[in-house]
């Protein structure tokens, strides 16, 4: 039977959410490594596994469509929708990102940067512009989504650079960028919790009550933690900042994977007032199923 | 100006379902596909229970969010204030699904029948163009379109008129033009409170739910 | 329009009669020759009370038509053992074989003598509920009447599923086989359970609904709130099968509580027994000259006799009267100066002690809502207001008490129809505008017009054709294995009385072997069923089947496999609803709230082509009368009437030739012809063709034929009521027959036959029977398991239908069993979790729990009826049912035949599968 109570919504499932996860990371991969490589733009390993995060959230996106054949009118209605916007930024992202690897023109590589930087805000209002969804329509989830994807990609750059690409460049953002960052985003994290308890289904304050104290524990108090113990263990220095990192990002992904989809209770259905059945008996009506 | 609009009578509604059974072979949605349907709604705790019988489905909202978030311009409004799909266009994002606060659309990716295989009746009437993009209700808008053509009025002549309105045998459901003071809808407002569902989401929906008689 | 159509297109009238509410008339859209929408009559608005409307059931008549598991052709079976576990092993077969094997066996047992050794029809048939079926059987009834005796005890739920005890006292009553409040112009309602919304069909519900919104206020007293308790204005929760009890206490408030100008007495005193004086030995004290009941006359202060012309009788007081009192049998006793009460007085005084207060122990209702709706009900009754109705001015009595099944039928139906009629009667309700009415009839005759049923009877009462308890006339014999005419007085004799007997009894018969005292009980050598599936939808189902696979010989006329005809012989696949031809009466006033202002007749008509060779059940029937030899008699039916209407009166005749087998085209066209001229007093003679236009044809039924009082008016006659002598003598002397031959068994229904009924503990037969039964400890089985009405559903008919499935599940309680919420949670039980329920007999039942506010903490509701093993669709739902829990007892069954379906349950948490 359908209730009135809100129920998880099944439109948009893990590949929709990859999109956002892969997005989002790909935006804060590629904006911190093209700040590392300063002026001198050069084809990099990180901007490149930048572009290939933005790429597989589109294309695992582009799965989900259920007419993918006609992708292309996605473009039909940028004046308001921030699907066709975000999909423009895409393009002209790329348009200018491998422009800026093919020419190596430092001012192409910044025009990218702020292309990926267009379409991550694009990313944060589309989701927000699911009214439909309470977890995703409060203001909160726009700066949410931007700095975790902004946190995400510094992190998994400087585990990327630590792990696999060698010693971190000079012009590389600076290790308290990242705790600045995870201190912002535990901050409107908080926020956006706040907002959701002013009203929210109860299944999704339910969902959020449970990853809360792992998100702020693992995804900021911990790599919080590793960054300070740089100070006081430098022969640890890459070891710990690669662990914030991993962190950092990973936690990002995970938030953004219950957001999209395990706490996407939808608005479910309610009545203002029960309707009098022959003479008075009308009155106000409880919603069901919220907090 | 034509403002077309939708009102159930909850004092009359007893949840029958004949709404939803004439609506969906009317408009030939597949098996799970509603277009209109009616809630089945308990509130209270016993002994003090209440239980309503709500119709829902697209509330042809005046500042539709499914409208805004469409990137392929497939959902469009009508002047006349009916929110529509053009299945030629629309690419099945399913963006339109989670911006709409009534759960009024619904994506079919798969050929689904009633029975294990494709019966004759469905068979003759199968629309491929249903297949992987959004769909709602329409408010039947080609009988509407037809009454028009035929000077006929939506609300008041059946043949111009939701099949779910029609179909329904309490007379809970009515159709009409919210613009003339005179219309059907119009007049029922006038007499009794009504209240729209949602309606602290600003999305100004086009559905009316009349719950008592204005004194 | 989901696609644009190109070519044909054409939109087709035709009937809906799915349920009892009906029939109505529906618009087929058919394009190509695929019929693709179904929508309301809009042309026929004018006549139909609903506007035209046809009910969401009607909307799955397009998926049953192209059902893809519908049997396509004829079957036989190949594996002879019959069971649930086995194959039946069905082949096709040609028609021509299918109906050679079947008149072969009809011929080889008609040789036989149609009656067996012990009396009983060698030939039995089972029709779906409510005579609904009759209406899509074609010619079926008349073959059976060219047959001969025919038993029809084997039902597939009448009795314990329908509005028993309401049919017979009703018709007892005031000719009324169902009750309806007269809602159009009532202004209060108590319902006990009357789930109108759900079983009052586009009628019932259009009436209500307006009636709402003008301002009806009604009360639904019922353990669960039910789709109609959902509608109503307040919702009261009362223990299961107490209802007589709140009753009873209303009635107490009513003549306790407030000063006689507060109730009709005029009413009283013109239409009822009230004044009638009652004797020593609890019959009417009467005249000894004329023996007609006494009155005390308040004007010479002296009795006379009822109808005495100019006295003013008292309702009230005890008086001094001598005369004669005649018991059962004759038993004649004198009286001199016996001190006898008025009938009204007996009613006063038996109700004394039952308070507000008291029945509040046993309702679990508080004392202060029954005084408060006792009280609402009489303010709303507008005593002494009159209205006009075509031209002839009435009482208008805006109250009215409805029950529902469960409340009115099996144990306690008596005591709570009683209580309704009495409510009725104390303010001048009954069968006046505004109040409590007949709606159809069925025991007495004519079954057309309910009007037509009255005439005079004894001491000033209707006549009502009872069967006899006199030594001569009483049937010693039955003529159905249930016994009914034997055991059951009030189910009379007309056609429907066949299907008002204990039909539970029929299957008892076959399971126990024997009722001693009755003739030695036989298992029948052949047995039709057309739309009927007792083997899931009667009770105790395990054990249905192990009987029914007992039966040697099955014709099952299907539409699909389904769990009765998994057990047959051979299937004949009929023509289903868009595919065959039929009329039907329609209109006036019929089953629930079907009250119209018209009446006439309606056609069924081949809207597409037979989907398979499956063929109309005329044309099956008059092959099969042909090839039995019975072609003559079987046509000579049809011109009688059998399938509707007389084809011959003294005003027309289109009667057929009785020699040939005649077309369905050819009978039916006879059949409308007959109906036209039947409604112009054979000034009009149109034909099929006419119908398949318009779809029926009507002629006038005023408002005024919808009220009995005034009938009773023009021949100066009363309801028994509140005092029935008449129940009491049927009751003793069906007690001597009884006893005189030997069969004791029936005592306890026996104490059931009382002139006025009094408060005792009916829940507790029940908690009784099963431990005698089942050693059950009733403390093990706390919940009352009840069942509640589904409108998509009609009965379990539709259940295959996916559409029907699906629209359904939008209503809880659908898609399992519906069980307090916070009592659930008690028991560790959420929403959705799989649940066990054991009824007192240890068979169980699996589903899934559907936690609601709206019902009792004592109680579990399973809507519908489910339990499908062998349905294509059906029997993958799931859902639980009650029918496989209820056992039959002779300890359930009360007088009238009847059992009601309820039983006490345990409730576990089931294992997640």
């Amino acid at each position: 039977m359908i209730g009135s109570r809100p129920w998880l919504q099944s439109n948009w499932d893990w590949r929709a959410a990859g999109n956002f996860i892969f997005g989002g990371a790909g935006v804060g991969l590629f904006v911190a490594a093209a700040l590392a490589a300063g002026s001198g733009a050069a084809a990099s390993a990180p901007l490149l596994c930048g572009m290939g995060l933005i790429a597989l959230g589109l294309a695992l996106v582009w799965t989900e469509l259920g007419r993918p054949m006609r992708f292309i009118n996605v473009l039909r209605h940028p004046a308001r929708s921030w699907m066709s916007r975000e999909a423009i930024a895409a393009i002209v992202f790329f348009a200018l990102a491998i422009g800026a690897l093919a020419t190596g023109s430092a001012p192409v590589l910044w025009a990218a940067c702020v292309a990926a930087l267009a379409f991550l805000y694009c990313q944060a209002r589309m989701l927000q512009g699911g009214k439909g969804i309470p977890a995703w329509r409060v203001q909160a989830s726009v700066p949410l989504l931007i700095l975790t994807g902004l946190t995400e990609g510094l992190g998994l750059y400087f585990l990327l650079q630590i792990a696999f690409f060698g010693p971190l460049p000079a012009a590389a953002p600076p290790v308290w960028v990242l705790a600045l960052l995870l201190a912002l985003r535990l901050a409107i994290w908080r926020s956006y919790c706040a907002s959701l308890k002013e009203g929210a289904p109860q299944g999704t304050m339910d969902m959020m009550a449970g990853a809360a104290p792992w998100f702020a524990a693992l995804g900021h108090g911990l790599p919080l933690l590793a960054l300070a113990a740089v100070l006081a263990l430098p022969d640890l220095g890459g070891v710990l900042v690669a662990l914030a990192g991993l962190l950092a990002f990973a936690s990002g992904w995970w938030i953004k994977f219950v957001i999209v989809v395990r706490a996407a209770f939808n608005q479910g259905y309610a009545i203002a007032f029960t309707p009098a059945r022959g003479p008075g008996g009308s009155r106000v009506a409880e919603k069901s199923g919220w907090n | 100006m034509t403002r077309w609009a939708m009102v159930a009578d909850l004092r009359r509604c007893v949840g029958c379902q004949t709404c939803t059974a004439s609506c969906k072979l009317t408009n030939a949605t597949p098996p799970g596909v509603q277009w209109r349907k009616v809630l089945d709604i308990e509130t209270g705790e016993y002994p003090d229970v209440r239980r309503t019988y709500v119709p829902v489905g697209c509330m042809h909202c005046d500042e539709p969010p499914c409208l805004d978030v469409c990137p392929s311009t497939a959902t469009r409004k009508r002047a006349d204030g009916i929110v529509t799909i053009d299945y030629d266009i629309c690419i099945g994002c399913a963006y339109c699904a989670v911006a709409c606060p009534y759960q009024a659309r619904y994506k079919v990716t798969k050929r689904d029948f009633a029975y294990d295989r494709e019966n004759t009746s469905e068979e003759a009437r199968e629309d491929p163009k249903r297949m992987g993009v959004a769909q709602k209700c329409t408010f039947c808008v080609e009988r509407i379109d037809f009454g028009l053509e035929n000077g006929l009025t939506p609300g008041i002549d059946p043949d111009a008129t939701p099949a779910c309105v029609n179909s329904c045998i309490a007379d809970a459901l009515a159709f009409g033009d919210l613009d003339d003071p005179n219309s059907n809808v119009s007049r029922l407002l006038a007499e009794n409170k009504s209240f729209r569902m949602h309606e602290e989401l600003g999305t100004g929906p086009g559905f009316h739910y009349i719950w008592e008689e204005r004194r | 329009m989901p696609r644009a159509s190109t070519g044909e297109s054409r939109k087709v009238p035709t009937f809906c009669y799915q349920c009892v509410a009906g029939p109505e008339i529906v618009e087929v859209k058919v394009e190509n020759g695929v019929a693709t929408e179904i929508a309301p009559r809009f042309e026929v608005a004018d006549v139909h009370p609903g506007h035209g409307k046809v009910c969401v059931k009607a909307y799955g008549l397009i998926q049953k038509t192209y059902n893809p598991n519908r049997l396509k052709q004829p079957m036989k079976r190949t594996n002879p053992k019959k069971g649930k576990g086995e194959d039946p092993g069905f082949v096709p077969i040609s028609w021509d074989e299918a109906l050679d094997i079947v008149s072969g066996k009809l011929r080889e047992i008609h040789a036989k003598g149609v009656v067996d050794e012990s009396g009983y029809p060698r030939l039995a048939s089972s029709l779906g509920g409510g005579g609904t079926p009759v209406a899509y059987a074609g010619t079926f009834p008349a073959f059976l009447a060219a047959w001969g005796a025919v038993d029809f005890s084997f039902g597939s739920g009448q009795g314990v599923k329908c509005t028993h005890s309401e049919h017979l006292y009703g018709e007892f009553w005031h000719k009324a086989f169902t009750v309806a409040p007269d809602t159009p112009r009532c202004d209060y309602v108590v319902s006990f359970g009357a789930n109108t919304e759900s079983s009052g069909g586009v009628c019932g519900v259009m009436r209500h609904s307006e009636a709402r919104i003008r301002g009806l206020k009604r009360v639904q007293v019922e353990p669960h709130m039910s789709i109609t308790g959902g509608c109503a204005t307040e919702w009261v929760p009362i223990r299961p099968k107490t209802d007589a009890a709140f009753m009873m206490a209303m009635i107490h408030v009513i003549l306790h509580e407030n000063p006689l100008s507060r109730i009709d007495v005029p009413f009283l005193k013109e239409r009822t027994s009230s004044p009638y004086l009652v004797a020593p030995n609890g019959f009417f004290m009467r005249d000894p000259e004329s023996e007609k009941p006494l009155v005390w006359d308040l004007k010479t202060g002296a009795a006379a006799p009822f109808d005495t012309p100019g006295i003013d009788p008292a309702i009230e007081g005890e008086f001094k009267v001598s005369g004669v009192e005649i018991g059962a049998d004759g038993k004649k006793w004198k009286h001199r100066a016996k001190a006898c009460r008025t009938s009204h007085q007996v009613l006063k005084d038996h109700m004394a002690g039952n308070t507000p207060e008291w029945a509040s122990s046993i309702t679990d209702v508080p004392a202060r809502t029954i005084r408060r709706i006792a009280n609402e009900y009489l303010d709303h009754a507008r005593i002494g207001e009159t209205v006009v109705v075509n031209g002839r001015t009435l009482p208008l009595r805006p109250v009215a008490v409805a029950l529902g099944k469960t409340v009115n039928n099996g144990w306690g139906g008596y005591e709570a129809c009683w209580g309704r009629t009495v409510l009725a009667c104390l303010v001048g309700a009954l069968e006046v505008p505004g109040g409590t009415l007949g709606t159809t009839v069925r025991v007495n005759r004519s079954a057309r017009d309910r009007r037509l049923s009255v005439s005079p009877g004894p001491d000033g009462f209707m006549h009502f054709p009872g069967n006899p308890t006199d030594k001569k006339g009483w049937v010693r014999n039955p003529d159905q294995r249930h016994a009914g005419r034997t055991l059951v007085p009030l189910s009379g004799n007309s056609g429907w009385s066949p299907a008002l007997g204990p039909t539970h009894m029929g299957w008892m018969s076959q399971k126990d072997g024997e009722f001693p005292g009755l003739p030695r009980m036989t298992t029948p050598d052949i047995w039709f069923t057309f739309r009927t599936n007792p083997v899931i939808s009667f009770w105790d189902t395990e054990t249905m089947c192990d009987t029914v696979a007992k039966f040697p010989f099955i014709v099952s006329f299907s539409y699909t496999h389904d769990e009765t005809n998994h057990f047959a012989d051979v299937l004949l696949p009929e023509c289903t609803d868009l595919e065959s031809t039929q009329i039907t009466r329609i209109g006036g006033t019929k089953f629930m709230e079907a009250f119209w202002e018209y009446q006439g007749f309606c056609l069924r008509q081949p809207i597409i082509e037979p989907q398979g060779d499956v063929r109309d059940m005329t044309w099956i029937m008059t092959q099969i009368a042909s090839r039995t030899g019975l072609l003559e008699a079987y046509n000579t039916a049809i011109n009688k009437g059998a399938t509707c209407v007389p084809l011959k009166t003294k005003a027309y005749d289109f009667s057929l030739d009785v020699t040939k087998e005649n077309s369905v085209e050819e009978i039916w066209d006879a059949a409308c012809r007959a109906g036209s001229a039947e409604l112009t007093d054979g000034k009009e003679s149109d034909g099929i063709d006419y119908y398949r236009k318009h779809g029926l044809r009507v002629g006038d039924f005023p408002q005024i034929n919808w009220y009995l009082t005034p009938t009773l008016i023009d021949q100066g006659l009363r309801y028994e009521i509140p005092y029935q002598e008449r129940l009491l003598r049927m009751g003793q002397e069906l007690g001597n027959r009884l006893h005189e031959n030997g069969i004791e068994w029936w005592d306890t229904q026996l104490a059931e036959y009382k002139a006025i009924p009094d408060w005792h503990d009916i829940p507790g037969i029940w908690e009784r029977a099963y431990e005698k039964s089942f050693g059950a400890n009733m403390k093990d089985y706390p919940f009352w398991l009840m069942t509640s009405r589904s409108m998509q559903y009609s009965w379990g008919a539709n259940s295959g239908i996916q559409l029907m499935h699906e629209v359904a599940e939008n209503i809880a309680g659908h898609d399992g069993a519906i069980i307090n919420a916070a009592r659930a949670r008690e028991l560790g039980i959420a929403d959705g979790d799989p649940i066990e329920v054991t009824g007192p007999s240890g068979q169980k039942v699996k589903g899934r729990a559907v936690l609601r506010q709206g019902i009792r903490p004592d109680t579990i509701l399973m809507v519908a009826q489910f339990n499908h093993w062998a349905t294509p669709l059906a029997k993958d739902f799931g859902v639980p049912s009650i029918n496989k829990l209820v056992p039959m007892l002779l300890d359930l069954t009360d007088n009238t035949g009847s059992g009601a379906d309820l039983v006490r349950v345990r409730l576990e948490r089931g294992r997640v599968q």
